[in-house]
């Protein structure tokens, strides 16, 4: 079970040059296995986050292509596209971004409603539990704050158990504890043998990966 | 909680934006149906007073010429006292290219003193009439008797009541269809008893200016002429000396109500227009603005798995929703303005108009809701087909 970028780049026009591009990210190589965790981080505007939608099948390459365990996803039809993200991948993006119609519980269980899967109740208390959120479980995103908001963000991606965990910046609101509980809640997604890649700055994040990765001006190295 | 749920949560979630949409909706519903059912209803006015006019020329005393007002006989049910010999009759059905002509007695009980409502009565004879009998006989099946009477649907007399005129008890036996016209209004007799009702005004002292035998007068004749002939005709009565006479072509009865009908009707049909443009406008700018208000969460969704149809399905079923409730509360609105005030409508247009029945309204009503239902989600399309190719990418950065 693998994600492989094979050249996978993404350009943007600019605005105002005619026939000139930014390249956000250059043609990058990365293959993410099930049972390990991956860090990426980089400066900012370096391309981490254009890097791992493409990944999560969110943004289509300029060039190259992602492959699921030898699937060209972007080939795939919107729909088929949609339902393995909403099967097999999860994504903790880098603004909380709640239904906000619905209270934190129901958000949380909602990725697994799409994924026709039964609701993981015990799991996700499991979770809250762990992140100290629980007593929020009946609350609305408009009561919550960033920090509560990112916390939900983060068991709504790990409780229906995905095949890969995509958290762009998942520790950016979170106090020192709350950000060693969710960095080992990744590595545990891991252990139980999801892909994970986390894009950060902490450098926390180091001794929880597998592979630690640098991004710089769209360029991808192995730390 | 499942993704059917979702749009139902989106709309409770706030209630102040989904019921300015309903609103929205709603007016948009109650001017389809009411301006439809307003058209339908003088339409429906003008056919039914074309019907029972019947004839193609009636023919009045010239004396009365100036006080008689065709219009206001049918629209308003307005009659009056002005009667000429009967021998008219006779002399018109002799004319070449008459093919029917009764006569009609025009009588007005509008003194209280005399009788116990104040109706208009209309004497016809059974013998010769062609334009109330066979509206009379959808009613009545038997033959109408000597001092029974046929009342208009909106005579406040049931069926088996007596209503008194002139001291004389007549019996009600028959109720007549609506026509929309002032003909609902009054009341209907042999020319056997209006000649007793009108013997007994006379005994009464009322001043009828009836010389000699009450039998012997008529106030209207209605012709009937070979098709093309009407114009001919009515030159030849009006070249008839002894008594001299008015003729009324019954085309120009009718072709001034459809002047000022089709007036109406176009008018009611360029508000519908411009109330259907305007909120066309304002839904397809409403369902946009709130698109893109709603822009992060849409991308969460698309985030989570959902496909660009599905999303596109979410925005839709919220819209269909809002046309749904719109289009049930425009249409109860509707059905509550036009059926109880349908008098008023009438008087206030002074036109014919005769309100649909209930498997018409029930079927304008299905046509509203669903018209309603389609442009509704349609207006929302432009803003779901925008909501579902969104750069997701780009929404869910920070400060994005």
């Amino acid at each position: 079970m693998e994600i492989v970028a094979s050249g996978a780049a993404r350009r943007y026009p600019r605005p105002m040059g005619k026939a000139s591009f930014f390249e956000a990210v250059r043609p990058v190589d990365l293959t993410l296995r099930g049972g390990e965790m991956t860090v990426l981080t980089g400066r900012s505007g370096s391309g981490k986050t254009t890097l791992l939608t493409m990944l999560a099948g969110l943004l289509k390459p300029s060039a190259g292509t992602v492959s699921l365990d030898g699937l060209d996803i972007y080939a795939m039809p919107d729909a088929e596209l949609s339902r393995l993200r909403a099967r097999r991948f999860a994504v903790v993006p880098q603004v909380a971004a709640p239904i906000m119609s619905l209270n934190v519980m129901e958000n949380i269980l909602f990725p697994a409603a799409l994924a026709e899967k039964a609701p993981p109740v015990r799991r996700a208390e499991a979770l809250m539990q762990s992140l100290d959120i629980l007593s929020l479980r009946g609350a609305m995103p408009a009561e919550l704050s960033g920090g509560e908001l990112r916390r939900m963000a983060i068991v709504r991606a790990l409780a229906a158990e995905p095949d890969f965990v995509f958290a762009d910046e998942p520790t950016a609101d979170l106090d020192d504890e709350n950000t060693a509980v969710v960095f080992s809640l990744l590595r545990e997604a891991a252990e139980r043998g999801a892909a994970v890649l986390t894009v950060t700055h902490e450098s926390d994040a180091y001794v929880y990966a597998h592979h630690v990765w640098q991004m710089s001006a769209g360029m991808l190295t192995q730390d | 909680m499942t993704l059917r749920r979702l749009p139902v949560r989106n709309l409770l979630r706030r209630p102040g934006r989904t019921a300015a949409l309903t609103v929205v909706v709603a007016f948009l519903a109650l001017s389809l149906f009411a301006g439809t059912v307003l058209v339908r209803s003088l339409n429906s006015g003008l056919e039914s007073l074309e019907n029972r006019l019947g004839a193609d020329l009636i023919v009045v005393p010239a004396t009365s010429r100036g006080k008689i007002d065709p219009e206001k006989i049918y629209l308003q049910g307005t009659t009056g006292y002005y009667y000429m010999d009967a021998a008219k009759l006779e002399q018109i059905r002799a004319i070449d290219g008459v093919v029917r002509a009764s006569g009609q007695v025009y009588l007005a009980s509008l003194r209280a003193d005399c009788c116990s409502v104040p109706i208009q009565v209309i004497g016809f004879d059974p013998g010769t009439d062609f334009t109330i009998q066979p509206w009379i006989s959808q009613r009545l099946r038997s033959e109408l008797g000597f001092m029974d009477l046929v009342v208009g649907c909106r005579v406040n007399s049931a069926v088996g009541e007596s209503i008194r005129i002139y001291g004389q008890s007549c019996p009600v036996v028959a109720r007549l269809d609506a026509t929309g016209t002032g003909l609902d209004t009054a009341v209907y007799c042999t020319a056997e008893t209006m000649a007793a009702l009108l013997e007994a005004a006379k005994d009464m002292n009322h001043e009828l200016k009836i010389d000699g035998d009450p039998a012997d007068v008529v106030s209207a004749i209605y012709v009937k002429t070979a098709p093309g002939e009407a114009e001919r005709v009515a030159a030849k009565i009006l070249k008839m000396r002894r008594p001299k006479v008015t003729v009324i072509q019954a085309k120009t009865v009718t072709s001034g109500v459809e002047a000022s009908l089709q007036g109406v009707t176009r008018t009611i049909k360029v508000m519908i227009v411009c109330v259907w443009a305007l909120a066309v406008i304002l839904l397809t700018a409403a369902f946009t603005l709130l698109g893109g208000e709603r822009r992060r969460e849409f991308a969460a969704l698309r985030v989570l798995g959902l496909s660009r149809w599905q999303l596109a399905g979410v925005a839709l079923r919220e819209a269909l929703y809002v046309s749904l409730l719109g289009a049930f509360i425009g249409i109860g609105l509707g059905l509550l303005f036009l059926i109880p005030f349908a008098g008023l409508i009438e008087s206030a247009l002074n036109l014919p108009y005769l309100t649909p029945g209930w498997r018409t309204m029930l079927w304008l009503a299905g046509l509203t809701a669903l018209t309603v239902c389609v442009v509704g989600p349609l207006t929302a399309m432009v803003s779901a087909r925008r909501l579902s190719r969104p750069d997701i990418s780009a929404i869910l950065r920070e400060g994005s």
